[in-house]
């Protein structure tokens, strides 16, 4: 099924989108990740190095491009990658880390603060 | 610092890097990004924890987060498990589930610690989600074998019934024994624990049960299944990792032989109430469960058991053992502070103990500390309040601030013996991952509390009882109480008058004086509350206090209602 959409997608003269350069990224890449799947740490290793080597706005051309070709596998691999990367940060880092800015009124987001810190918070055991 | 087109996301994108973010810690920074981010969490949040029922009102709840999966609520107190709480305080859950019955359709799971549940509520779960899979009921009260049997008869995908160490009326039903009411078609039980209940269990219907769900993993079962029968169930069931059993009367050898090979599958064992079987027999039976995670236990266990479990136990993550005799004066059972040493030098992976015994010494404290810098959660339960360190007869300040200091990731401590305000000097320097402390009969001053509540950074939840803190403290930190989910006070020094300035200034805190002896008006604002409970809360005060409850009330002249 794989193949079958990407030919299509090639075939489709009107998309722009996806270049060459990033579909073959693309579609070697879930192999990979199928094939240490077994090993976690070589996954987590893998994952920082598609972080660090991968620029930013190409992993979003390519979780896009995963997301338009339906890789299942590939827009996994890589939403977890992004998931596991904002795990445990600062609202502002997730924020720098998108390229995004905040658009809550003054006063709105601190009182959004305080309504989950104390509502909503983290299972404790006990 | 990386940047990505964060802005070129179509949403079902986001949505699916959200799925991959389950901790709330996460969801709630994402949800805080931008109006948009805000959204899409709000919608995809599958798995709520109200961590206080008080905080926040059901409407609150629906209206920020509206297709809720999973709840979990808690309600009263800790120390309502040592009947500090009086009776009729609260924690009431019908107004949820009424809610949650007609807002969440799809709801599949329900998990409700010290909370009130009548049998209404459970009927109303049972028909209002068709979807429901599991019901954990952790220390709850108001319900009966009734409700149990709605839940058995309706909830057709069922995976768990848990109900801890509930309190469950057990009324004599015409259409026989409730575990009957599960259909014979029913089969997806996955985990069944009712080791609480006091009533007789229908062997013929948990048999019939075990034998038709494949899936079963873990079955705890109560005083009213022998360990012979257990034998037969056993059989039905290999597929069991997580045991526990109830009177265990005729631990014979040719009984233990039989079950041999189930032990060693078990990775949980929890015999807290099997009061009869005796130390030799505990060690056989521990010495077998080399793939054991955790194990609950009497002190039968003893320090000879314990060695046993240490060394034969390598996997072991959580050690607690309960007292058999707690009220006795004088020991009953070979346990001291040297079984938990033992289990702390064998078992490189624990992390968890809650220990109830009778003496204690700093230089143990300082090697289980030495030995487990990996211990989380420490909770110590030194029978006779105030017991000094028995061989140099000092506190047990020392003791205790190895702990703290070497145990970096500490985040539940319980004290016990005779401790000094030093204790607390020492627990406010290094306890900065601590989130919950446990108090008793410990200190001299207010310094003591003082020392807690501006050095602590993480903490939670704190409850004291029975020690020399008054206003002082109280209100140079009220602050801080505002970061807290909750404080209990009882039978210590904080006035009415203190109480009533708290309520006053702290408008995002609910400060309720529980007191028995009637209005605390009718006595002086010096004189000291019995109880104290303090919470912070976006729902303003509740509305369902008792008589004994008291709180501020802008409306009253006298400042309470």
């Amino acid at each position: 099924m794989k193949f079958c959409t990407v030919k299509q997608y090639f075939d489709d003269e009107n998309n722009n989108n996806v270049t060459n350069g990033i579909a073959t990224t693309v579609i070697p890449l879930p192999n990979k990740h199928l094939k240490i799947k077994a090993n976690n740490k070589e996954m987590e290793q893998y994952e920082q190095e598609l972080l660090r080597n991968v620029m930013p706005q190409e992993l979003t051309k390519l979780i896009l491009a995963a997301n338009y070709l339906n890789f299942k596998e590939a827009l996994d691999f890589f939403c977890r990658t992004v998931a596991n990367a904002i795990q445990n940060k600062s609202v502002d880092y997730v924020r720098k880390f998108f390229g995004l800015e905040s658009d809550f009124e003054p006063g709105e987001e601190e009182k959004l603060c305080k309504e989950f810190a104390w509502s909503f918070e983290g299972v404790d055991e006990d | 610092m990386k940047m990505m087109m964060g802005s070129s996301f179509p949403e079902e994108v986001l949505e699916h890097v959200f799925s991959f973010i389950e901790r709330d810690k996460d969801r709630n920074a994402i949800s805080t990004v931008c109006q948009s981010w805000y959204e899409i969490e709000r919608w995809s949040r599958r798995r709520v924890f109200v961590g206080n029922c008080y905080a926040v009102s059901p409407a609150i709840l629906i209206k920020r987060f509206p297709d809720v999966r999973c709840l979990e609520l808690k309600g009263k107190p800790h120390f309502a498990d040592f009947n500090l709480v009086p009776e009729g305080w609260g924690a009431y859950v019908a107004p949820w589930i009424a809610a949650a019955s007609s807002a969440y359709p799809w709801l599949e799971e329900i998990r409700l610690k010290r909370m009130v549940i009548p049998d209404d509520s459970l009927e109303l779960i049972s028909k209002s989600f068709k979807n429901f899979k599991v019901l954990v009921l952790s220390s709850c009260e108001g319900f009966s074998t009734e409700g149990l049997a709605a839940i058995a008869a309706n909830c057709r995908n069922l995976r768990e019934l848990d109900l801890r160490e509930s309190e469950v009326e057990d009324l004599n039903q015409s259409s026989g024994h409730w575990l009957s009411h599960f259909p014979d078609n029913y089969t997806s039980l996955v985990s069944l624990n009712i080791a609480c209940l006091n009533s007789d269990v229908s062997f013929t219907a948990l048999e019939r049960l075990v034998g038709r769900c494949p899936n079963l993993r873990t079955l705890r079962l109560n005083r009213a299944v022998p360990l012979d029968r257990l034998a037969i169930l056993l059989r039905r069931a290999p597929q069991l990792v997580e045991l526990g059993t109830g009177e265990a009367s005729d631990l014979r050898p040719d009984v233990l032989s039989n079950l041999s090979g189930a032990f060693s599958r078990l990775t949980s064992l929890n015999l807290s109430y099997a009061a009869t079987i005796q130390s030799s027999d505990l060690i056989k039976l521990v010495s077998q469960c080399q793939n054991l995670q955790k194990l609950w236990v009497l002190d039968y266990i003893e320090d000879l058991g314990l060695e046993a479990l240490a060394a034969s136990c390598k996997d072991l993550r959580e050690l607690r053992v309960f007292p058999s005799e707690p009220f006795g004066v004088e020991p009953n059972v070979l346990l001291t502070e040297q079984g938990l040493v033992s289990v702390s030098e064998g078992c490189p992976k624990l992390h968890s103990v809650l220990y109830f015994c009778r003496q204690m010494s700093n230089d143990a404290l300082r090697t289980i500390a030495r030995n487990r810098p990996n211990m989380t959660r420490f909770r110590l339960c030194i029978i006779e309040p105030r017991t000094p360190d028995y061989l140099t007869l000092e506190s047990l300040d020392m003791g205790f601030g190895a702990i703290v200091e070497h145990c970096k990731d500490l985040r539940r401590l319980s004290l016990s013996g005779l401790l000094t305000d030093r204790v607390f000097e020492y627990i406010g320097t290094y306890g900065k991952k601590l989130e919950m402390l446990s108090v008793a009969f410990a200190g001299d001053s207010d310094l003591g509390l003082h020392h807690i509540l501006s050095g602590c950074e993480n903490l939670r939840k704190l409850e004291i009882r029975d020690c020399p803190f008054g206003d002082k403290a109280l209100l140079a930190n009220a602050a801080k109480l505002e970061t807290m989910r909750s404080l209990w006070m009882s039978s210590c020094s904080v006035s009415f008058g203190a109480c009533k300035l708290l309520g006053q200034k702290m408008p995002m805190l609910n400060v309720e004086v529980i007191d028995e002896r009637g209005p605390p008006d009718s006595r002086p604002e010096s004189c000291p509350v019995e109880k104290l409970y303090i919470y912070r809360t976006v729902s303003g005060p509740r509305l369902d206090m008792p008589g004994f409850v008291w709180t501020k009330d802008e409306d009253s002249a006298l400042g309470l209602s």
